[in-house]
């Protein structure tokens, strides 16, 4: 089966800064995808770039089978984007707007427009620059909902929404999954949790990771080790093992590798007078703090250790 | 063409606010206009607007402008360009559609009314529509390429309304900047070229069209935005090549040509021609001349001149071309003014010098003549409609005829015209012929249409006749005029070489 979107080496520069370095990305049809990563990881930026808002500096994107970079007019037939960033046509009333943009779509259906009117409470007759926040966002997924699109994009969907506004767009998009595929950016991993069946994390440009929910779930591990009596840690762990930390004789980490026995092994192995070893699945929340953490405790060590080699040339 | 149609309708359902200010504005026109050239059409009731009336109401096509400004704007940034959060970006939007919804948004909200507008202006004036479609349709031309587009290129390559004011007063004081360094390094009189007038009217056009096409089939605002700012360089390119473009246009003329003008340099005694400093910079001074040879009903107009001294001891100076403070009509004895500068002046003054003069002429040639008696009031002439008024006025300073003489044009400036004062037998040995030249109006360009919203153009001249001596009866008296209309016969470049010529002194 073909991937509903793939990149290949896809870099982009604003000016010197590189936003986006080498991502090499593949969702397959069907999918929520929900890619994740910290303020100014890149998210936004990948998303304009697959949807041909932004075009990239090197590297290629296929959205639905379609060079990405040539993506516009009718190919959007098939694709909805919704942002948190995207303008409306604000002097319109939400009426105006759905029958202006049913007049672009072949495959509009009025009868799930009226049902997502009613769904998300709409109000036809008032103009979208007179609408909250959360009613606009409405407005925004009924307009790319109502074509039944091959692929929806979610660029923070769900930010600066009320939970119950936020629940009511997951359910919706959870009843239409179905017939579609699902790409959004977030950072707020507690709903992505619920929902999404494949994860992408990002960090300065780079995508650090991209597998299935489960898969992820699986990998990750919460190890706490016990000792009989309080020991410093090993001075080389294994490169998996996420933000090791030692209390009198507990030591923790996370394991980003896990793979059952063979890592209870490697962990007895290391730990050689371990009274006991207990390895937790971690919420994805914590999954990602782990990473964050790690990632920049990793940087800053990077940054201290090219400061030291400096000075010491100098 | 469905789509575009469909993005038409939204335009207009949403921007009828504007669309009604802009219509407003365009058919107050219509009441409007004939104001200002019933102030250039003396009538015998003096039915003429006040002065301020009359100079605020000049204005009223400048609020029309502004108007358009608005709309279109607000139109094209209905689904604007510039930025990466737009709506329409991500939806089925073609591109071709979407600049069709645009220009079918302007066809029919700007250019149909102001085509109305203009046919019923000419009606009112008295002039058959038909009979100018070639003029209004180049008048179209000449809007879209000096309004229409630069808005559209403009609106296109900013974000809202408030920038596309911002940047319009930028690109205002950038060509008020422009124009001020070009006369401070330019010389004072610029070279008239033939083709001068669509040139850069048609640069303009490209440029902006290739700043909308960029944007609207990709977006790049970068690469439109320098195609706009690189206006300045055409320009400059521009003036740079249009000498060469005089020597292009006029060519030389042949040896043998017996049908041109001949000019020979005609001092006449007792007259001097004094050189003086022009602004501070160059020397001016007139060459007098004289026309000895010409077909028949035609006069020489110098558009440009080239000056090349050489002295005894075989040092030279050229000029280049140079303008004749917008063109010279050659009769007998006429100055034609050069320019120099004082460098030069200095080197070859006080000496014997061999000078060129090589004169890019313009043949015009007697297109029509009419006789207009005076207390005629809107007479049709060809090409024009025109009243005559005059008569005995005296007070203690003054005792004569005052003759008012007054024309509107269809679609154009006038034509090359020269008015000539009509008096009775009684006036001189000559009779019944032309007093004197009264004025010389109008251009030879060959243009259909000037640039205007208003397609009446008016020009009205005034005369004092004094009856001298004050104690005479009133004997020689003005009985109207003659309005000779020249068109473009053809242009040519003819030399009038003189010896031992010395600059003249200052004065």
């Amino acid at each position: 089966m073909n991937p509903t979107i793939s990149t290949h080496d896809l870099v982009k520069l604003f000016g010197r800064t590189e936003v986006l370095r080498g991502i090499d990305l593949e969702v397959p049809e069907g999918a929520i995808y929900a890619l994740v990563g910290a303020n100014g990881a890149g998210k936004t930026t990948m998303i304009k770039l697959l949807m041909h808002i932004l075009r990239p500096t090197s590297g290629s994107a296929t959205v639905l089978g379609m060079d990405a970079a040539k993506l516009a007019g009718e190919a959007f037939t098939r694709i909805g984007y919704v942002s948190e960033n995207q303008d409306l046509p604000e002097g319109m009333a939400v009426g105006e707007m759905l029958d202006y943009f049913r007049g672009f779509y072949p495959a509009w259906d009025r009868g799930l427009e009226r049902q997502l009117v009613l769904q998300f409470d709409l109000p036809l007759e008032r103009k979208l620059k007179d609408l909250s926040r959360g009613m606009r966002m409405k407005a925004a997924f009924a307009s790319s909902l109502a074509y039944r699109p091959a692929l929806l994009m979610l660029d923070e969907p769900f930010t600066g929404l009320d939970p119950l506004v936020r629940d009511e767009l997951i359910e919706s998009l959870l009843e239409r999954a179905p017939e579609m595929t699902i790409f959004l950016s977030s950072h707020d991993l507690a709903e992505i949790e619920s929902f999404a069946s494949h994860v992408g994390y990002l960090e300065k440009g780079r995508m650090l990771f991209s597998e299935e929910m489960a898969v992820l779930s699986e990998r990750f591990r919460e190890v706490t080790v016990t000792l009989d009596a309080p020991a410093p840690l090993p001075h080389s762990l294994p490169a998996a093992w996420l933000l090791p930390e030692t209390t009198d004789c507990v030591v923790r980490f996370t394991h980003s590798a896990y793979a059952g026995e063979a890592s209870e092994r490697e962990v007895a192995g290391i730990f050689a007078g371990a009274r006991s070893v207990a390895a937790e699945p971690m919420a994805l929340r914590s999954i990602f703090l782990a990473i964050a953490k790690s990632g920049r405790s990793h940087s800053k060590a990077t940054r201290e250790l090219e400061e030291v080699n400096g000075r010491t040339q100098a | 063409m469905k789509q575009a149609l469909h993005i038409f309708r939204k335009d207009a359902r949403r921007f009828w606010p504007e669309i009604l200010v802009s219509m407003a504005a365009l058919v107050a026109l219509i009441w409007i206009c004939p104001y200002t050239w019933r102030a250039a059409l003396p009538t015998p009731g003096g039915h003429a607007p006040s002065g301020m009336r009359s100079s605020v109401l000049v204005f009223f096509p400048e609020i029309v402008t502004a108007t358009w400004f608005f709309l279109i704007t607000r139109v094209v940034q209905a689904e604007r360009l510039v930025g990466d959060t737009q709506f329409w970006v991500t939806r089925p939007y073609g591109w071709k559609s979407l600049l069709a919804a645009k220009v079918l948004f302007l066809a029919v909200f700007v250019y149909f009314p102001l085509v109305v507008v203009q046919c019923v202006l000419l009606l009112r004036a008295g002039f058959h529509p038909h009979l100018y479609v070639g003029g209004l349709v180049y008048d179209l031309l000449l809007i879209t390429a000096v309004l229409v587009a630069p808005i559209f290129a403009m609106a296109c390559v900013t974000r809202s309304l408030a920038w596309t004011v911002l940047t319009l007063l930028g690109v205002l004081a950038g060509l008020a900047t422009f124009f001020s360094l070009g006369m401070l390094i330019l010389p004072v009189n610029a070279v008239v070229l033939p083709w001068a007038d669509p040139i850069p009217q048609l640069l303009c056009l490209c440029l902006c069209v290739a700043a909308i096409v960029l944007q609207y089939a990709g977006r790049r605002t970068g690469a439109a935005r320098l195609v706009l700012l690189s206006t300045p360089v055409w320009v400059l390119l521009f003036s740079v090549l249009s000498p060469y473009a005089v020597d292009r246009a006029y060519g030389q003329r042949d040896q043998g040509d017996s049908a041109s003008v001949a000019l020979v340099y005609s001092p006449q005694p007792n007259v001097g021609y004094p050189a003086s400093v022009e602004f501070n910079r160059e020397i001016v001074f007139g060459i007098p001349l004289s026309v000895v040879k010409a077909p028949d009903h035609t006069i020489p107009v110098v558009a440009n001149v080239r000056i090349a001294i050489e002295a005894a001891d075989g040092t030279r100076w050229v000029s280049p071309w140079e303008g004749s403070f917008g063109g010279a009509i050659v009769r007998q004895n006429t100055a034609l003014s050069v320019l120099m500068p004082q460098t030069v002046y200095r080197r070859f003054h006080g000496k014997p010098l061999l000078l060129q003069l090589t004169l890019a002429v313009a043949e015009a040639r007697e297109q029509s003549s009419a006789r207009i008696p005076l207390g005629s009031y809107e007479t049709p002439i060809p090409g024009s409609i025109c009243s005559v008024t005059g008569g005995w006025a005296g007070d203690a300073n003054f005792r004569g005829q005052k003759i008012t003489f007054g024309c509107i044009y269809p679609l154009r400036t006038p034509w090359l015209s020269e008015t000539a004062l009509v008096s009775d037998s009684s006036c001189s040995t000559a009779g019944d012929v032309g007093s004197g030249n009264f004025t010389w109006m109008g251009g030879l360009g060959a243009e259909p249409a000037s640039l205007a919203i208003d397609p009446i153009w008016a020009g009205a001249t005034s005369s004092s006749e004094s009856d001298e001596p004050r104690d005479q009866p009133e004997t020689c008296r003005i009985t109207g005029v003659v309005f000779t209309q020249y068109r473009l016969a053809r242009r040519v470049e003819t030399t009038v070489t003189i010896r031992d010529f010395e600059l003249p002194p200052m004065s």
